[in-house]
């Protein structure tokens, strides 16, 4: 079953006369894949990854994610799919700074109504499938920078997401978390989730099962 | 709820100078607020008081001091002698339906037998009926003075539960016999007066009436005549039907007692309804002028607050998108920040409840108005600043839930 159906998805930024920064990307992802989107800056990657997660609405094209269709739902209901079927996880990590890691790891559970005592007990035990059982206490500030984006991806499995999106999450890391922070990835996936990652480093591309390739806007090949 | 609550309370608690400062405004509002309600509620009590002290239906003359200077006294003595039992016939006559009117004066007897045990607030007074049906007394046992103790110069006497107290202990004084320098009284009455020992209302001194000994004026005579130069009056009381008439008869007593005393300066005329007419006008500038400092307090306070959350919507775009991004809906972040406006703004007033007990308290300090701060006042000023926060917090909190996630990723 696909997880991701997109057809000819265009996304233009300032207006009519403005600039399109996605010009009619098709795009099918099935359950269990994982994806790397690749191609230089201004590419369009970004913003298709930004339409994936339903963090925008596209300007035309249809948008399927998990079967449902997504572009013409209110607010409200887009959040709802966003808080229900797809976890981000951001090149800068985005951990709310006055929130423990687990309490930032339970944010998602918390606008979907999860009681807080079961939705940090939810928390404690992803932080200790990241390997930050020792860390469930600790605020953002006092983590480093491969803890944090470790905290970043437990937050994003606390729903239980169809859909794991993620935004050069090595980019802001050194050689060492980055790697660990792959490896993670790439657990997530050996556990049949699906993953659709922004990324502009062949050697993190190279862990994926597909490479989709963009230029100016299109999807220009796959590899 | 609890999850927002909490969440607001720890978005506060971080900067927790800029949340008090910006509730500054709701505080001195509702200081404001709840210091005119305080003061209005006292003011209230003690216009019950005083009518239930000095009888709302009623007019006072009384004697004045006249001057120390010799000269200027006999001055004035030789133009007229004083209240009088005069005064009273005429007054009668040119007000036909008066209820009652009577005399009072005041005796200073050299002995008193059985001796009281504490001579203060122990007044002597030879009272005319007309002057007793008056006053606010209650019986508590006995009977009144009567006109007939009056005609015959009965020697009967009338106690105030005070005075009955320090004359004759526990003992029931009914019955027993009172001596004023030679002449031998028996006690036939009990009297409670309208109010505990409070002598001063609003400015106004009121006799505490409870240590009263009172028998009827012509018998009173005859304890002690009246001292050379000294007025047969010490105070005249009239007593009308309805207050719609009042105003219009005092002028006409006022202008009878200047033609009557030539003009001089021996008695003033104490007139409950106007009293408290111009107690209430004082009240009024007091109000206007708080509630002005209420309403602007309030309306800044809230622009205040409402400028604080938009600094800080702004401040905060990267939080609120990344909540936005895992799923909170813009109702979510709406209610956020209504909550956290709201929280401003009851911490304000909670303060401002506060600040205003103290406002009250230090104006009833300085004013000795009687000051009461009202459950109701604390409910209003609660209520006031709940809505402010609603109402001021409206806009941020819209404006915050405009933002769209998308902004997490730029940022």
């Amino acid at each position: 079953m696909a997880v991701i159906e997109a057809k000819g998805l265009q996304r233009r930024y300032g207006g009519a006369g403005g600039v399109l920064a996605l010009a009619g990307a098709d795009l099918t992802v099935e359950a269990g894949q994982f994806v790397a989107l690749v191609g230089t800056s201004g590419s369009g990657k970004s913003t298709l990854l930004q339409l994936l997660g339903c963090l925008d609405r596209p300007d035309g094209g249809e948008l399927l994610i998990d079967g449902l269709e997504v572009s013409k739902l209110t607010d409200e209901q887009l959040a709802h799919v966003r808080n229900r079927r797809i976890g981000f996880v951001f090149q800068s990590f985005h951990l709310l700074p006055r929130l423990r890691a687990d309490q930032n790891v339970a944010l998602p559970l918390r606008y979907g109504g999860v009681p807080e005592k079961k939705r940090l007990e939810r928390a404690r035990e992803l932080l200790g499938k990241v390997g930050l059982a020792d860390r469930i206490h600790h605020l953002p500030s006092e983590l480093s920078g491969g803890q944090s984006q470790r905290v970043a991806v437990a937050r994003a499995l606390a729903a239980d997401p169809p859909l794991l999106l993620a935004d050069e999450p090595t980019g802001n890391l050194d050689s060492r978390s980055g790697k660990d922070i792959l490896a993670l990835f790439q657990e997530l996936h050996a556990e049949g989730r699906t993953i659709v990652m922004v990324t502009h480093d062949p050697t993190v591309a190279a862990i994926a099962d597909r490479r989709i390739h963009m230029e100016d806007g299109h999807i220009v090949r796959e590899s | 709820m609890k999850d927002l609550f909490k969440e607001a309370v720890r978005s506060l608690a971080a900067h927790s100078v800029r949340t008090i400062l910006s509730g500054l405004g709701i505080l001195f509002g509702v200081a404001a607020v709840i210091g005119i309600l305080s003061i209005g509620e006292g003011a209230r009590r003690e216009q019950e008081a005083l009518i239930a002290q000095l009888g709302i239906l009623n007019v006072q003359i009384k004697s004045a001091e006249l001057p120390e200077d010799k000269e200027e006294r006999q001055e004035i003595l030789r133009r007229t002698s004083g209240l009088s039992s005069r005064d009273i016939r005429d007054l009668r006559a040119l007000l036909p339906d008066l209820v009652s009117a009577g005399g009072l004066r005041e005796l200073e007897p050299n002995t008193v037998f059985p001796r009281p045990k504490d001579k203060k607030g122990l007044r002597y007074l030879g009272v005319e009926p007309g002057h007793l049906a008056a006053s606010p007394f209650s019986m508590v046992s006995g009977r009144p003075l009567r006109q007939v103790d009056e005609e015959r110069r009965a020697r009967v006497v009338l106690l105030g539960e005070g005075a009955a107290r320090r004359l004759f202990g526990r003992e029931l004084a009914i019955g027993k016999w009172l001596r004023l320098n030679n002449t031998w009284l028996k006690v036939v009455g009990i009297v409670r007066t309208g109010m505990g020992g409070r002598t001063e209302l609003d400015g106004i001194s009121i006799e505490d009436r409870s240590g009263d000994v009172m028998l009827p004026l012509s018998t009173s005579l005859m304890v002690q005549p009246t001292e050379l130069g000294k007025a047969d009056l010490d105070e005249i009381q009239l007593q009308f039907a309805q207050t719609e008439e009042i105003p219009a008869k005092v002028t006409v007593i006022a202008r009878f007692l200047e033609r009557r005393h030539r003009e001089q300066p021996v008695y003033e005329l104490v007139v409950p309804l106007s009293l408290i007419a111009q107690s209430e006008a004082q009240q009024a500038i007091f109000n206007l002028v708080m509630g002005l400092i209420a309403g602007i307090s309030l309306l800044v306070g809230g622009i205040g607050i409402m400028n604080i959350m938009l600094a800080s919507v702004m401040e905060r775009t990267k939080e609120i998108a990344i909540r936005l991004a895992v799923g909170a809906s813009p109702k979510d972040i709406h209610r956020l920040f209504v909550m956290e406006a709201c929280l401003i703004s009851l911490l304000g007033g909670v303060l401002g409840i506060f600040a205003g007990f103290v406002v009250s308290w230090v104006v009833a300090m300085f004013t000795g108005w009687a000051t009461s701060v009202s459950l109701q006042a604390v409910a209003l000023a609660t209520v006031v600043s709940t809505l402010e926060g609603l109402f001021f917090g409206y806009l941020p909190a819209r404006r915050a839930a405009q933002l769209q996630p998308a902004m997490a990723v730029r940022i």
